[in-house]
């Protein structure tokens, strides 16, 4: 089983350009960031694109792991966030959206390599879910879809002061909810 | 506007900039200060550590096993991890190098006198955990690594010591204990100077006087790839 721990010294020896280390951190952790690429990217082709980014991304920037204070995964999971966002950002025409259901039909990963130790996201859920529902969307869609805020505003037909009022209220609040 | 008002003002900023929620002018000028404040990327850290949980349960989906096979080759020595490095360099933000380098220049050149060699590599070592930041450019010619501190200290009545990995070794060996002063120039032993510029730095918490084993014994602060300059 990959433990947290071991993602960590795989990271640390891909600093150290261990290509070993690097094959194994892929097969421990592809399968997740895969899942995150098709869902902000939406399209198999771009996703498996900046999947191969994301990981070059990792060999080239291992060392900056140490200082970031993330737990592995989810300094994984924020690289290939970032990248696909951007990614969306630099898309001209929007590619339909996935149907879920191909997502889903896709082949599963075998379990054994794909064991990752499950992070605090229930937390987050019960965190925004005392927000009104409306919020925690916005929240949700601007971290997931890469949604800007012209696009959030006119989703919730409100002005866009409004929607960012609405925003930094509900990150404050989440703040304040994870911390408490 | 309060320096409380300013704190939570930042703390918003950060939380919109992990978002991309920032306009393209606003989230720049956060960049800009972004490269020179710690407390601020702290403040994004924390920001993508909490946020990143939305993402973390998502349904996870086998990549195509060809994919696998095209990376591994991506990285292969000969694939040429050089030619890689403008594109990475780029999505990272290359406004962060530029100002990086001008800080560099302007602080080595205030330290090395006239006639002296300008370095060709640098590492900057930066530990959020101790606040400390550093950056270490490397003169081949002279096998020197002028250290250059601009923030935090070793912990109270311990030492920080500098380390080297060459390229591929797992060990590190050690090139010394940093003096407590800002700047310093530590001359790197003949066996080790022509590995430095593909090797890695590294520096540790140790006892005063350094670590009393050969190997790091207390906690690794910070780690950095020597890159040219």
């Amino acid at each position: 089983m990959t433990t947290p721990a071991d993602i960590e010294t795989m990271i640390a020896r891909i600093a150290l350009r261990d290509r070993g280390a690097f094959a194994a951190l892929y097969d421990a952790t592809s399968a997740k960031i895969f899942g995150v690429c098709l869902r902000v990217l939406g399209n198999r082709a771009e996703a498996e694109d900046a999947l191969q980014e994301v990981y070059l991304r990792v060999w080239h920037k291992a060392d900056s792991y140490a200082v970031t204070g993330h737990s592995p995964i989810s300094w994984l999971v924020t690289v290939a966030r970032n990248l696909c966002v951007d990614r969306l950002r630099r898309r001209k025409v929007p590619v339909q959206a996935l149907d879920a259901a191909e997502v889903v039909a896709d082949s599963r990963p075998d379990p054994e390599a794909q064991v990752i130790a499950r992070s605090e996201t229930a937390r987050i859920d019960q965190c925004l879910d005392e927000l009104e529902a409306p919020r925690a969307d916005a929240v949700r869609r601007a971290y997931l879809d890469g949604e800007t805020y012209a696009e959030l505003a006119a989703r919730h037909a409100v002005p866009l002061n409004t929607m960012r009022t609405w925003l930094r209220r509900s990150l404050m609040k989440l703040k304040e909810c994870l911390t408490r | 506007m309060t320096e409380s008002d300013g704190r939570q003002e930042d703390d918003l900023l950060a939380g919109e900039y992990v978002l991309h929620l920032l306009d393209p002018e606003a989230r720049a000028a956060f960049e800009r200060r972004l490269s020179q404040d710690l407390t601020l990327r702290r403040l994004v850290h924390d920001w993508e550590i909490r946020l990143a949980d939305l993402a973390v349960d998502l349904p996870e989906v086998a990549p195509p096993a060809a994919l696998r096979a095209a990376l591994l080759k991506r990285i292969a020595p000969e694939g040429g991890d050089r030619k890689a490095l403008p594109r990475w360099l780029f999505g990272f933000g290359a406004g962060f190098a530029v100002l990086l380098l001008l800080t560099v220049f302007m602080a080595f050149g205030l330290l090395t006198g006239p006639g002296e060699r300008p370095p060709s590599y640098l590492a900057e070592l930066v530990a959020e955990s101790d606040g400390i930041v550093m950056t270490a450019a490397y003169v081949p010619e002279d096998s020197t690594l002028l250290i250059s501190r601009s923030a935090g200290a070793a912990r109270p009545g311990r030492s920080l010591e500098l380390w080297l990995f060459p390229e591929g070794s797992p060990t590190a060996v050690s090139l010394g204990v940093l003096p407590d002063e800002a700047e310093a120039r530590i001359l790197v032993p003949g066996d080790y100077a022509g590995l430095v510029a593909t090797g890695t730095l590294a520096i540790s918490d140790e006892p005063p006087g350094g670590s009393p084993t050969g190997s790091a014994t207390g906690d690794v602060l910070a780690v950095a790839a020597v890159q040219k300059i």
